[in-house]
């Protein structure tokens, strides 16, 4: 006969008395079942109904014979708390696709209820279409059973939320609980750059915290910034103690740029047990922490000592050691590199497109002019200044200028506060300083005498429709021009990665925003061994995502570098 | 017997190396502890001798309960397990299992009833019902001292599969046990397959032709490599077990060898010879009426069709299930095919499900009447008219006629009962065939390896025939898939020494399961281990007391009986 027991794997949704029955059926037939059922519990209505029709026999005789045979059949699997997610047909077959809802408290329980009283939290109850909030311990079940309590496990919105899901909930409770060692562990299991995070990161974890509701968020950013600031204390104390990479690979990595997302490659990949070699066009470590970012945001001695706990790991910096048509990432491989990155940034800032913007002298984008503040040029670039732009390169720019010692900074954005980008408390900040910041205001002409520029007309916007950024788009208004002197003009409108650097024939996908095309789940650009990630991908972003992009980059090579 | 006077009361063991015995006093929610204390009885049962961990649980079989029974049998290093709760017939393989799966042998289980034994014969009475709980238990932890234990018996399968009766059921059920891969023999006592849907006009509610699906169905079953069928035939005898029944058939006292049988042999509509002026010609039964469909010959104008004629009668309470449908589906044929007027009398009209709900208001458009009446006035029929007296108008309604159709119930067919005996299964009041359990084994008979399905078992539509029929094949499968068979181990065991071959327990023995075999010392008789249920005529019978019946022995039975008559400390 045809073996009955060739085709064997069974999939039962519901455990109901049907759903049991069917299972034990299947299951005695030989077959290997998997029984799926929603709720905590099998048994379902049989379990609800005290007893059956006709004769009122008690449910829970018939129905606890089944389960204990369901439970008990060596070819049964039971997952409650699951559903059936996706089914598609395989060869020869249907995939079924379960998600497993939360864990089962287990026996222990004696179902005292407390739990439910001090639990914190509280997600979306699933039962009543998310409209309102349960606690994360809940039980169900039949009455007679007290219910079964179940946890309802999930990633917390702060961790979630954070682009490199750093376990934030471990680490405020460790901190909390003093235990500070372990909580700056944990922050650099998943973030090379702490205190610079601690500092600059737009946190976008305390804006979906659950604390947020009932007052204020959890200040997670500066709980990140005091342990590394125990971090750093200690290291002065000299009882930092370096972690340890694993068994040296001597294999060489070169990695360009020494931004966040290339120091992020350096570091995972140094770990590993690779030999990273960061190339650094300017004298300084860091990219765009060190260049774009004011002083007065970032203290260079934070970035040094998130610099100097990667070098700790064995990584090499080579400063002033730019990529440039001669010195190319095939001279890289010619050296003995097995993988590069190319973590250059964005350093091209974009310009306005406004009439008159190249006939007169008295420009200088916001990136050139933060760097050359940052690389030590502190004079004063003009005595009117305006900055075009609202993000938060704009608001440094200017506020910067107003420290250089600049008698009038004017600061243009096109859409109202509300749409600003640049975080608020720098907005604040600026304002503080004596920024004057015009809202819905654009360039619409530069005005210029003998070849330099004296100032700028501007006109007022409104607010029409959402555009594609799901902003408003901002609509001039007719008339309503007005002039604005300056004898130094900054637009902080955006940037794009510069590539001048590469040669002619350098064979990389470039998108037409100048940015390296990537795979965005490993970010292998399309030259093998050649990776890239951060600003240079992304254009303009924040910190936290070029780390991201850095960890994503590194388990990529790490793996390419794995290949044997 | 000398171990009697040296056991004593039972309570001898309680000193020494004693077995440790551990009693659950299962609350059964409020079924047990609504009618008794059962504090007081848990509290006396750690009185006994022998019993060292006592548990008092709200539900002994539910997973909590279960595990707590392992949980106790390991810490406390329990060797026997008596659970006072209900009826073995559902829990005791639960318990069982949870024996075995805390390491200790299943046998070494005792069940006392204190439900259905007690709470529930003694709801008037707190105080009776406690006493009688505590005689019960103290009755099975006695006898729990002196379990043994047993492995079940293994037996193997005859991968093939015996199907009584080819109907829509049998083959059905044929069909889907082919499309498993098994061999099948299908039995049919007519000259055709088919059955009584062969007989019928068109199908509720889709309105199919019936011989369009019946016909297709037996040539598949004819085609089927892997069916045997045998017509004109019946089974005269019946031997042998699950896993290898031995059936002679009428053709040729052929002998089929099979691992299961299943029971498929259908009903009949009862014949209303002289109820209701019968004449086969104007007064006509439903399946007349649909031979008359099938033959489109006649066509009457005025037609009443009457429910529950020799249903729902004293002496015959039930109600057959479909005669409603059929009806409707009729009346609404003959209004589109006759034109005809057509009137149904009803008693209480039983459409459930949606389509057959669907098909009553589609009558109703098609403007069949609908007039209720009542058991104790019932319609007067005359030659011409129907006179009925309406429940809802409450007067009489006279009803011109020329054809009257009669609603009669399916009722089981008469062989029933000798093919009950054969099989050695129940059947009901009615001659019905009777399940193993209404709800947890609809489709099984209390003997193994014996399956019921379709009208055999109840009146039932075609859709509910199928569902059983494939639902019975599953059942049948379980078998037939793994191979082998697992029996209770509960069985005679015949001293051979002993017995003398006077072949008086294999005269008695209703399984069978006796055989005398002839060795150096004459004749003797050996059971057959995987036949024997174990029902203990066999000992009962022999005159040398050579036969000892396993779990049931002497010893058990006797301190059992003993603590009955103990008089409480």
């Amino acid at each position: 006969m045809s073996d009955p027991s060739a085709r064997r794997e069974v999939v039962v949704v519901g455990g109901g008395v049907s759903g049991l029955k069917a299972a034990i059926e299947a299951a005695d037939q030989g077959a290997s079942v998997t029984l799926v059922e929603e709720s905590p519990f099998l048994g379902d209505l049989l379990l609800k109904e005290g007893r059956i029709p006709p004769d009122g026999f008690p449910s829970l005789c018939l129905s606890s014979k089944l389960i204990n045979r369901v439970v008990h059949h060596p070819g049964i699997r039971v997952l409650t708390n699951s559903s059936v997610k996706r089914v598609s047909k395989t060869d020869g077959g249907i995939k079924v696709s379960l998600k497993r809802w939360p864990a089962r408290v287990n026996e222990a329980c004696n179902a005292c209820g407390e739990c439910l009283m001090v639990c914190p939290i509280k997600p979306y109850d699933r039962f009543n279409e998310g409209l309102m909030l349960r606690t994360a311990i809940d039980f169900a079940g039949p009455r007679d059973f007290g219910g079964i309590y179940n946890i309802e496990k999930e990633t917390p919105a702060c961790q979630e939320k954070c682009p490199v899901h750093i376990d934030i909930r471990k680490y405020v409770g460790l901190i909390a609980g003093g235990r500070y060692e372990e909580a700056i562990k944990v922050v650099r299991d998943k973030n090379p750059l702490p205190a610079v995070c601690g500092r600059i990161c737009p946190h976008p974890c305390e804006s979906v915290c659950n604390r947020g509701r009932q007052d204020e968020a959890v200040a997670i950013d500066a709980l990140k910034r005091f342990v590394s600031d125990y971090e750093i204390a200690q290291r002065q104390a000299g009882k930092f103690v370096p972690p340890k990479p694993k068994k040296d690979r001597k294999i060489k990595v070169a990695v360009v740029g020494a931004g966040p997302a290339g120091l992020t490659v350096a570091h995972d990949l140094a770990l590993e047990g690779f030999r990273p070699t960061i190339f650094e066009a300017e004298s300084v470590p860091g990219g765009m922490l060190h260049l774009g970012i004011p002083e007065y945001r970032l203290p260079r001695d934070i970035i040094m000592n998130d610099v100097a706990y990667i070098e700790d790991l064995g990584v090499e910096i080579k400063y002033n050691t730019p990529l440039t048509k001669k010195f190319t990432v095939d001279d890289l491989f010619k050296q003995g590199y097995k993988a590069i990155f190319m973590g250059v940034g964005a350093y091209e800032g974009l310009k306005m497109r406004v009439e008159g913007e190249d006939e007169y002298e008295g420009f200088l984008d916001c990136i050139k002019f933060l760097k050359r503040v940052n690389l030590g040029d502190k004079s004063k670039p003009g005595d009117k200044v305006i900055v075009i732009g609202g993000g938060n390169s704009a608001i440094d720019s200017a506020r910067t200028a107003i420290r250089l010692g600049c008698d009038e900074v004017t600061l243009l954005y096109r859409r109202s506060r509300k749409e600003m980008p640049a975080n608020s408390w720098e907005i604040d900040a600026a304002a503080e300083e004596g920024v004057k910041i015009h809202y819905l205001a654009a360039p619409v002409k530069i005005l210029g005498k003998q070849g330099k520029v004296v100032g700028m007309k501007c006109t007022r916007m409104r607010l029409g429709k959402l555009d594609a950024s799901g902003r408003r788009r901002p609509i001039p208004i007719e008339g309503s021009e007005f002039e604005v002197e300056a004898d130094l003009i900054v637009p902080a409108v955006s940037q794009r990665p510069d590539i001048s650097f590469l040669p002619e024939e350098h064979g990389f996908e470039i998108s037409r925003w100048n940015s390296f095309e990537v795979d965005t789940s490993t970010g292998a650009t399309n030259r093998p061994g050649i990776y890239s990630g951060g600003d240079a991908v992304t254009g303009p972003a924040t910190v936290i995502e070029a780390i991201q992009a850095g960890h994503i980059a590194a388990s990529a090579m790490k793996e390419y570098l794995s290949q044997p | 017997m000398s171990k009697r006077k040296k056991k004593g009361s039972g309570d001898s063991r309680a000193s020494g190396d004693g077995p440790r015995i551990g009693v659950f006093v299962c609350n059964c929610g409020t079924n047990i502890a609504g009618f008794m204390d059962t504090e007081d009885v848990a509290g006396y049962s750690a009185t006994l001798p022998n019993v060292v961990f006592v548990r008092e649980n709200l539900y002994s079989c539910s997973e909590a309960g279960v595990n707590d029974i392992k949980q106790a049998i390991i810490d406390n290093k329990l060797d026997r397990v008596v659970v006072a709760a209900c009826t073995p017939r559902t829990h005791e393989p639960t318990f069982r299992a949870a024996c075995k799966d805390a390491g200790l042998n299943p046998y070494h289980f005792e069940f006392v009833n204190i439900r259905e034994h007690c709470s529930w014969v003694h709801k008037e009475d707190r105080d009776l019902a406690t006493l009688k709980a505590r005689d019960l238990i103290r009755m099975g932890v006695a006898r729990s001292a002196y379990l043994e234990p047993m492995e079940p018996i293994i037996g193997n399968v005859v991968e093939r599969a015996l199907v009584v009766g080819g109907g829509i059921s049998g083959m059905t059920a044929a069909l889907e046990l082919a499309a498993r891969g098994f061999e099948v023999v299908l039995i049919e006592r007519q000259k055709h397959l088919g059955g009584l849907v062969k007989s019928l006009y068109e199908i509720y509610p889709w309105g199919e032709k019936a011989a369009d699906y019946i016909n297709g169905l037996a040539s598949r079953v004819e085609r089927n490599s892997k069916i045997r069928v045998l017509k004109a035939c019946e089974v005269t005898d019946v031997r042998g077990y699950v896993g290898k029944y031995e059936v002679t058939v009428s053709s040729g006292d052929e002998t089929v060898v099979a691992g299961i049988i299943v029971v498929a042999t259908g009903a009949r509509p009862l014949l209303p010879e002289g109820m209701f002026g019968h004449d086969s010609r104007r007064v006509i039964t439903m399946l007349e009426l649909e031979a008359m469909l099938l033959r489109s010959r006649s066509r009457r104008k005025k037609v009443v069709l009457m429910g529950c004629a020799g249903a729902r009668i004293p002496g015959r309470f039930y109600c057959s299930r479909i005669c409603c449908m059929t009806a409707i589906k009729n009346a609404i044929i003959m209004r589109k095919k006759w034109k005809a007027d057509v009137t149904v009398l009803y008693r209480d009209l039983m459409c459930y499900g949606v389509q057959n709900e669907t098909m009553l208001v589609d009558a109703k458009k098609a403007g069949v009447r609908f007039i209720n009446y009542s058991l104790e006035n019932p319609p007067v029929i005359e030659k011409d008219t129907v006179t009925v007296s309406s429940e809802i108008l409450g007067r009489d309604l006279k009803v011109p006629v020329d054809l009257l159709v009669l609603s009669t119930p399916l009722v089981p067919q008469d062989t029933n009962v000798a093919l009950s005996k054969i099989l050695k299964v129940p059947v009901d009041e009615y001659g019905f065939f009777l399940e193993a359990h209404v709800k947890l084994r609809p489709l099984d008979f209390a003997t193994d390896g014996i399956f019921v399905c379709g009208t055999a078992r109840w009146p039932a539509s075609i859709r509910e025939c199928l569902e059983q029929a494939i639902g019975a094949a599953s059942r049948a499968s379980t078998y037939l898939a793994r191979g082998e068979v697992e029996v209770e181990p509960i069985v005679s065991v015949i001293d051979e020494e002993e017995c003398r071959g006077c072949g008086l327990c294999v005269a008695l023995c209703p399984y069978g399961a006796i055989e005398l075999i002839d060795t150096e010392k004459g004749k003797k008789a050996r059971t057959i281990d995987v036949a024997c249920k174990g029902c203990g005529t066999c000992g009962a019978t022999c005159y040398r007391h050579a036969i000892r019946m396993k779990h049931y022995s002497d010893e058990q039975l006797g301190a059992q009986i003993r603590a009955a008559f103990v008089k409480d400390p």
